[in-house]
């Protein structure tokens, strides 16, 4: 289930050094955000402290939950509830095939799950047009491998989705397609999006671009368009 | 407590030990992967590491093997020896070293030692406690097999009547063991002494006939001609411990005057407490010596013992630092698969998944290691037996038992607790570092 | 005492020196129905088991038979003889022997000896320890010197030290 987002006066460091703050910011559920900004602003940062992998202060809120009040196990647990990730190099198990690494999350939510995670990881792959059979993804390219770490971000029927970067290692043609599904299924299955990248076919395609400079939004094309 | 252990079957004992050995190792497990599925990704990694995983394994393997083989052949000679020895009540001889004795009347290895004359033989023979007193006279042989002098009743006594044949009946008449090549009617001239200085043409024109052959014993007598003692004098051109008037009579008793000695008396007595006290009998200071062949043995065992010990203590050395380098080793593996686990956390796998994940690949590894190393050490002593078998005729067997299996599971258990700790540590690096790799 | 000794000589394996056994001769020998003991020795040990050994003689004209031992609290020693039975070593568990006149019987480790289950003092090397001996001539109170817990004769046997 997707849902809406709130930050107000959020901050993260690294010891005394301020990497990013973020003084008001929301989102309704379902919005496609994308994130843009030069090397080491602190974009990744942003989506690691939407996802909750680091710690932060202030409020940031998925709907009721104030992510940086939880216990990491806390967060974790949320994490593997509601959001799928894609990551640049798709981090997939080279010795799986594609539908053990897109099923990945089976292996260790609940047995009643499983199934059905089993079942989607499935049909995103078949929605995502990943060449069926047993080999594993040793010998896929990379557009086939982003592929299948999407199927696996959708798996667990996730409200949010967050990528980084996903298109950076795809060839232009790959990247396209790519975009096209990405945006498509998040459209289609009314999930909150949000990406960081430099492509700007990807962003063109999506609601809001923020741009983040020096652990800053600098800019924030929702806030001309409200 | 104690009483209740005490009374139970030995194979229970020792599977409840092997049980509670077990248990950390199946505590730690269940308490890890309970719920989750870890083997896939268990899987994928010893796949991607398997060159390196094969070497850990065998690494282990080799190291838990050598143990046990050791452990093992050792148990396997002592057995086989104490059992080659245990027709051998009490042996009498003149005095001397009680190991050379014992090597010479019990193993048959070739020794030149004092005899004994037709008194002391008489004084033994004559004892009513005493129901077997048998010379043995070696010296001569065949084709590399001790010729033996006896008597018929040490014959079926060693044999326990298994003869297919007969029992020599008269000078010139032989009994060989299982493993002689010689089949019943043949015929062989005896060599004068043993190995390369066997001298073939001393007794050129004495034939020997063979009428019998014992079953197999498992001891150096099944590579023994056992032939009537008065031959063996007879050959060497002395008395035969009969008078002229018994004619060809043979076996006891015999004119003391007319014993030519033996080397050695072995004695059965009628009862097993009768032992130790003709023991104190016939050890005459000065005449004769009578010892135990078991407590020569035990003697023997102890100071084996001590180099067991100290193979032990090699072993566990050994098996120790294969640990550390295992352990290493699953240190930097981890390293290379950091992303991905640092990926699982990110997709949401709580740490114990984690920790499972890394553990069950330890895990695996040790217990493949472990299973291939019992079998290493079996193998091991199982070649080994054959080989001081061959040499020997003391049969050596081979066996594993649940003292090996139980010190290889206790090395699994306590390995199976150390690989925790490359688990752990690799949730002590924040997910997000492990990340940007 | 000249006799004596020449028991002991007939006694000892000719790998035992035979001198030095006649200065402690009177606390190291006892007597009973013409049985002399001589030598009574066990192992210090701290655990609740404990073997006796001895050197016998009769010296007497009739067969005096060894029946066992027990302390004073009780316990009770049995006669036993070591035995090796598929390359394990252990003891079993032996009728009354007899010694017949003129005869000797020596108790000695990996042979015969007494043994004591479920001792309740733990035996310390240098130190005595009072046990009654059985036999068919009656029972004797002796004196067992205690030995190193790893000595395998007694203290003036051979003098190897």
């Amino acid at each position: 289930m997707a849902m809406p987002l709130q930050i107000s006066d959020l901050e993260v460091r690294a010891g005394r050094r301020m990497l990013l703050t973020v003084a008001e910011l929301s989102a309704p559920a379902g919005a496609l955000i994308g994130i843009r900004g030069p090397s080491g602003a602190g974009k990744s940062t942003f989506l690691h402290a939407l996802s909750g992998l680091i710690e932060a202060r202030g409020r940031l809120c998925w709907g009721e939950v104030d992510l940086p009040r939880l216990r990491p196990e806390r967060r974790t647990a949320f994490r593997a509830r509601n959001m799928g990730l894609i990551f640049q190099d798709f981090l997939l198990f080279e010795e799986l095939s594609p539908q053990d690494n897109a099923g990945l999350s089976g292996l260790f939510k609940p047995r009643r799950n499983r199934e059905a995670i089993g079942a989607r990881a499935a049909k995103a792959l078949a929605r995502l047009g990943v060449p069926e059979g047993t080999r594993t993804v040793g010998s896929f390219s990379g557009g086939e491998r982003q592929r299948v770490a999407i199927a696996r971000a959708l798996a667990t029927d996730p409200g949010l989705l967050l990528a980084d970067e996903p298109t950076a290692s795809l060839d232009r043609r790959a990247a396209d397609a790519l975009i096209e599904d990405l945006t498509g299924l998040a459209r289609a299955g009314g999930k909150t999006l949000i990406a960081v990248s430099h492509d700007t076919h990807l962003l063109e395609r999506l609601d809001r671009v923020l741009t983040i400079e020096d652990g800053q939004v600098t800019e924030d094309t929702g806030v001309q368009a409200a | 407590m104690r009483d209740s252990w005490d009374s139970l079957p030995v194979l229970a004992q020792d599977l409840i030990i092997a049980g509670a050995l077990l248990l950390p190792l199946l505590v730690i497990g269940g308490v890890l992967m309970r719920g989750f599925r870890p083997l896939p990704l268990v899987r994928a990694l010893m796949w991607r590491f398997r060159w390196a995983n094969l070497l850990f394994i065998l690494l282990i393997a080799v190291s838990t093997g050598m143990g046990i083989g050791l452990i093992a052949q050792e148990r396997g000679l002592r057995i086989g020896s104490a059992q080659a020895a245990e027709k051998f009540d009490l042996v009498v001889t003149a005095p001397g070293s009680e190991l050379t004795m014992m090597l010479a009347a019990v193993f048959l290895q070739p020794s030149a030692v004092p005899l004994l004359d037709g008194v002391a033989y008489d004084r033994i023979a004559n004892h009513p406690q005493v129901q077997i007193a048998a010379p043995i006279a070696f010296g001569d042989s065949h084709d590399g097999a001790p010729v033996v002098g006896t008597i018929t009743d040490f014959v079926t006594y060693l044999s326990d009547g298994r003869i297919e044949g007969r029992i020599f009946a008269r000078s010139g008449e032989a009994v060989v063991g299982a493993a002689i090549d010689l089949q019943i009617g043949d015929r062989f001239t005896p060599a004068h002494g043993r190995g390369s200085g066997a001298d073939a043409e001393a007794h050129e024109g004495v034939e020997i006939e063979v009428v019998g052959r014992m079953a197999r014993s498992g001891s150096p007598w099944d590579r023994a001609i056992l032939i009537p003692v008065e031959t063996v004098w007879e050959v060497h051109g002395l008395a035969n411990g009969h008078t002229f008037e018994e004619g060809d009579r043979i076996g006891p008793p015999f004119t003391p005057e007319l014993f030519p000695g033996t080397p050695a008396v072995i004695v059965h007595a009628g009862e097993l407490w009768a032992n130790y006290a003709l023991r104190s009998e016939f050890t005459v200071a000065g005449e004769t010596m009578a010892f135990f062949p078991g407590t020569v043995l035990a003697d023997l065992y102890r100071v084996m013992g001590d180099v067991r010990q100290a193979m032990s203590v090699m072993s566990i050395v050994t098996q120790v630092l294969v640990a550390a380098s295992v352990l290493l080793g699953l240190f930097i593996l981890t390293r290379l698969f950091q992303r991905q686990l640092a990926m699982l956390r990110a997709l949401g796998a709580p740490r114990r998944f984690v920790m499972a994940v890394v553990w069950g690949y330890g895990v695996t590894l040790l217990v493949a290691g472990t299973a291939l190393g019992l079998a290493f050490g079996y193998a091991a002593a199982l070649v080994l037996s054959r080989i001081v078998t061959q040499r020997t005729d003391i049969l050596v067997t081979a066996s594993i038992t649940w003292a090996e299996v139980n010190l290889a599971l206790g090395f699994l258990s306590a390995m199976s607790l150390l690989s925790l700790v490359p688990a752990l540590v690799v949730l002590t690096r924040p997910v997000v570092e492990n990340l940007r790799q | 005492m000249k006799h004596l000794l020449a028991a002991l000589l007939l006694m000892t394996t000719p790998v035992l020196a035979e001198e030095g056994h006649d200065h402690d001769e009177p606390a190291h020998a006892f007597e009973i129905g013409g049985l002399e003991i001589l030598h009574p020795w066990t192992n210090a040990t701290d655990h609740d088991h404990a073997l006796l050994f001895m050197d016998l003689h009769n010296e007497g004209a009739a067969p005096v038979e060894i029946l066992g031992a027990r302390l004073d609290s009780g316990v009770e020693g049995q006669l036993v003889g070591f035995r090796m039975k598929g390359g394990e070593m252990g003891f079993e568990t032996l009728p009354p022997i007899p010694v017949a006149p003129g005869r000797q019987l020596a108790l000695a480790p990996d042979g015969l000896a007494i043994r004591f289950d479920g001792l309740e003092a733990v035996l310390e090397e240098g130190h005595h320890w009072e046990v009654i001996l059985l036999t068919s001539a009656g029972e004797l109170e002796i004196d067992v010197v205690i030995e190193a817990e790893d000595a395998r004769q007694h203290g003036h046997a051979g003098h190897s030290h």
